[in-house]
């Protein structure tokens, strides 16, 4: 008796749990955007999982709360742990993340169509006239970009020159010779590090096809030569815990020279956290620029707030807003052009990231055959 | 009235030991099976011993295993020391003991990450020591010191840290030597070395060995400290472990379940050898 | 002159005095010092090189931290979880403190012993393989977890303190209570309660400090959004590394700590049976 209540129970408890989820899901591609904002306000939250900067984007999303009435809430997780979440979760029906920033090439280790919500490009009202195309990654419409960011080398002209800056390798094999432990680079926690490492060895190993993210022992063998010129000038450099570390250590006054994100130099700088001297530049060897992109899981519980959302954070307006105070190149065609930290001339050195995964196992390989050799 | 009386014993136990022993079992039991293949998140279950072949035939994952051990042993012998003269010293109160002992054990309300924070904070470029030794004039520039990479800031923080619970230990079992034992070795002529070697430290045997098994345990599965002020060439074992589980996203899970494995069995004999050295040093210095 | 004031031992003893806590202001106050200095550092005058001293300092870090980061969370999370855990791991502790405390049975000691395996399982196994554990049966919910995880590790501190406690509990006095006819209420009341009261809040308050404290299992159980202030403390040494913002936040998670712990000292020392009875 008891069982067969149960079983009716469970029977007729099923479909109404399941009905919801799968008519909202239908209902968004079809409703009008303002069907989708009066949705997203009945829906009245969202969960952005964002990597940095969390707290300046609390006072940031302000301005869209006040707009909207929908409260935002961002942990304070890192990049690698809200993707393993967002993996993790996959299987349940309705996972905690809403909407999920994610590094522009992060899409290549995962399958669009298997983890995210969309394609978000027909239903976001200036969704044609995003980018969906960044760091060598064509996300097909699933996940626009709002930020520009661009890797280099931060100097403290306190302790440093103009003219004692280096830009070749081979300068910056005298330079680390006469200042042995004066540039610093981070491997964990970031990815100003891994940029330069990465961009040492696209200089010193050029038969590689860096655009190719397969991976295989052999490939990485090859970057043999670029190992032996990280272990021949150990002395030269120092390994910091982070890109925070670095920033913090050249400010300071501990390095001359550090691997840097320009958007976190000037976010910081306009917070007033570092110095305003702190400037940068991009080596003639090149370093990798590209930008993050925004996306909704497949199993997120307020879509349509995540979509109002992201339509906020691309917009035109938004974006001139981050860039004057954060420094990013904008994402949108009518926002304000960021006024950079990089000098004009230098950003014809910027390169595009080495495609993942083989991107990451350079990364790997470095601490594996240099650090912890 | 016993049988019944043991039954209610055992009845009592339940809600505070079972809960510890299930627990513990199944994560123990989650580490041992995933080291050998099972409960396997990516792919098919079965019995493998591929991954502790991949594991202990690397050259880095034996760095990391005497890195942490020698860290641990230099960490719980150098507590030990500290705190065991302190701990006769403050056998019989004397003005200002209460306010040593109070000062000594002030670390331990001191959060691990705190303290981290506050000895880079002290000994970072900008930080009191460096300005300190440039303004006496003893060196030009400031000297780098965070992060170094013989982990001599790790150990640092761990005596730091650990010497209180050391001291707490020992203090108790120096305190509860009788003095009429110390004053009949007195009378039969033994000096104050001999006091020391012949009666102090046997008595107090124990609570060393305790000390030091206690300190090297939590010593080897250090994870902040070494995050923090650690080596930047090199982890710690549960740092490795944590490293592995999210780096290798198929198999982290199994591999990490070995370096959890072998770091249980560094801290079990690992910390027995310590004690059983001292054992050892002890009847010696009493012979 | 000092001679007749001091003996040569006593001059030694003050100098010794002295030593230490000269040891102590370096390696304990004066750390703390610069945290509370970092703390106050202005947020729109930075202190770089070379200026030895900040420029300006505020308290409005203090604000700003306040308002934007996920600190209220974390102290919210964190002080909701010590509760749920504290009044759990007591519950659970009482009964078999009472069995360690008041009986005598075989292979008492081995269950004792059994207690402690908390304490030498290194805590990131425990926090990375329970994390797993959680995976496989599917639980999602990270409150529960945490409480599941840190109740565990935090019973054999209970257990222990609780047991000294039912240790004092004087025989004669419950047997002198039950001659007179008291209802075990009022044997409770009179004989268990005022020698356990004590001990039961100290073991309350050092099981919710520890459970603030805790790092392995919050990080791992928690990642990457539900934050505990020692989680939120460890992304502002780590990735999101702002030395002033670690400052702020180091000193909230110690100094209502160093307050409760504290407390329960005093506790601990006023749970001498022959206070709380007032017979020698």
């Amino acid at each position: 008796m008891l069982k067969t209540v149960a079983l009716l129970m469970l029977a007729t408890a099923l479909p109404l749990a399941i009905i919801p989820t799968e008519a909202n899901a239908k209902d968004l591609s079809q409703m009008n955007w303002d069907e989708i904002v009066a949705q997203a306000k009945e829906e009245g939250q969202v969960n952005w999982f964002h990597w940095y900067f969390q707290d300046r984007f609390r006072e940031q999303v302000k301005a869209f709360e006040a707009e909207y009435g929908i409260k935002v809430t961002i942990p304070d997780g890192d990049g690698k742990a809200n993707m393993d979440k967002m993996l993790a979760e996959r299987s349940r029906p309705q996972g905690d993340i809403d909407a999920i920033s994610l590094g522009g090439s992060a899409l290549q280790t995962f399958k669009a169509e298997e983890l995210l919500y969309g394609p978000l490009k027909p239903v976001l009202p200036d969704g044609t006239r995003l980018r969906y195309s960044i760091e060598g990654t064509d996300n097909k419409g699933y996940a626009p970009a709002f930020w520009g960011n661009q890797t280099g080398i931060a100097y403290n002209p306190a302790r440093i020159s103009v003219a004692e800056l280096p830009h070749t390798l081979d300068e910056f094999v005298a330079f680390m010779k006469q200042n042995p432990g004066e540039l610093g680079f981070n491997t964990e926690n970031g990815g100003s590090g891994p940029a330069f490492i990465e961009s040492v060895a696209r200089a010193m190993v050029k038969d590689i096809d860096y655009t190719q993210g397969a991976s295989a022992p052999d490939k990485i063998a090859k970057l043999a030569p670029a190992w032996t010129w990280f272990k021949d000038h150990r002395d030269g450099y120092i390994i910091t815990a982070s890109n925070a570390d670095s920033v913090t250590r050249l400010n300071g006054g501990e390095f001359k020279l550090i691997a840097a994100w320009e958007d976190q130099i000037a976010g910081l700088q306009r917070k007033g956290e570092i110095s305003n001297d702190i400037k940068m530049y991009i080596p003639s060897f090149g370093m990798p620029g590209g930008g993050n992109v925004v996306a909704i899981p497949a199993n997120a519980k307020h879509k349509a707030a995540a979509l109002v959302l992201i339509n906020w954070l691309t917009s035109a307006k938004t974006q001139t807003e981050f860039a004057k105070s954060f420094g990013i190149a904008p994402q949108h065609p009518d926002a304000d052009s960021s006024v950079g930290l990089i000098p004009a001339a230098d950003r014809a050195f910027s390169t595009v990231w080495a495609a993942k995964p083989f991107g990451d196992d350079i990364k790997k390989a470095f601490i594996s055959r240099v650090l912890q050799n | 009235m016993t049988i019944n009386n043991a039954l209610k014993a055992y009845l009592l136990l339940i809600p505070g030991l079972l809960p510890i022993v299930a627990f513990m079992s199944l994560v123990v039991g989650m580490a041992v099976s995933q080291s050998i293949g099972f409960f396997n998140f990516a792919g098919d279950d079965h019995f493998s011993l591929l991954f502790w072949q991949q594991m202990l035939t690397q050259d880095q994952f034996w760095r990391v295993f005497f890195y942490s051990a020698r860290i641990a042993v230099v960490s719980a012998v150098l507590s030990v020391m500290l705190a065991y003269p302190v701990a006769l010293w403050l056998r019989r109160p004397f003005p200002g003991s209460d306010l040593i002992s109070a000062m000594i054990k002030a670390p331990i309300l001191v959060h691990g990450l705190v303290a981290a924070f506050l000895f880079v904070n002290f000994i970072s470029f900008q930080g009191f020591l460096n300005v300190a030794l440039v303004h006496l004039g003893l060196i030009a520039r400031p000297i780098r010191m965070q992060n170094d990479p013989y982990g001599i800031g790790v150990v640092v923080l761990q005596v730091w840290k650990n010497m209180p619970f050391a001291f707490l230990i020992i203090v108790g079992s120096v305190r509860a030597i009788g003095d009429d034992i110390l004053d009949a070795a007195r009378d039969l002529g033994a000096g104050r070395l001999a006091r020391l070697r012949r009666v102090i430290l046997p008595l107090t045997l124990r609570s060393l060995q305790a000390s030091l098994i206690l300190i090297f345990i939590g010593t080897a599965g250090d994870y902040s400290f070494q995050a923090v002020a650690g080596p930047i060439n090199i982890n710690s074992m549960s740092q490795f472990m944590l490293r592995i589980q999210m780096d290798n996203a198929a198999h982290g899970w199994n591999e990490a379940a070995v370096v959890a494995v072998m770091l249980m069995v560094l801290s079990l004999f690992g910390s027995l050898a310590v004690a059983g050295l001292m054992q050892f040093a002890v009847r010696r210095a009493g012979r | 002159m000092t001679k007749l004031l001091f003996s040569r031992n006593d001059v030694y003893r003050y100098l010794t005095v002295l030593l230490a806590v000269l040891v102590f202001l370096i390696f304990l106050a004066l750390p703390f010092a610069m945290a509370v200095l970092w703390s106050l550092v202005d947020p729109s005058h930075p202190w770089a090189y070379p200026a030895v001293l900040p420029p300006v300092l505020s308290l409005r870090r203090w604000a700003e931290i306040w308002t934007t980061s996920a600190l209220p969370q974390a102290l919210y999370n964190s002080y909701a979880l010590a509760a749920c855990v504290s009044a759990v791991t007591l519950l659970l502790a009482v009964p078999t403190a009472y069995a360690f405390g008041r009986m005598e049975f075989t292979g008492k000691s081995t269950a004792q012993m059994m207690t402690l395996i908390p304490l030498i399982i290194p805590g990131f196994v425990s926090a990375i393989f329970f994390s797993a554990l959680l995976i496989q049966l599917g639980v999602y919910s990270r409150f529960a977890g945490i409480v599941i995880g840190h109740t565990v590790s935090l019973l054999p501190y209970a257990i222990r303190l609780l047991t000294v406690s039912f240790t004092m509990v004087r025989q004669d006095l419950v047997d002198a209570a039950r001659d007179l006819g008291a209802s075990p209420l009022t044997v409770f009341r009179t004989a268990y309660l005022p020698v356990l009261k004590p001990g039961l809040l100290a073991s309350l308050i050092i099981v919710f400090i520890l459970s603030i404290e805790e790092f392995a299992i919050s990080y791992i159980v928690g990642a990457p959004d539900f934050v505990t202030v020692p989680t939120i403390l460890y992304s502002y040494l780590g990735y999101n590394f702002i030395r002033p913002n670690a400052a702020v936040v180091s000193l909230i998670l110690v100094v209502p700590n160093v307050v409760l712990m504290l407390i329960a000292e005093r506790l601990l020392k006023s749970a001498d049976p022959a206070v709380v009875t007032g017979k020698g």
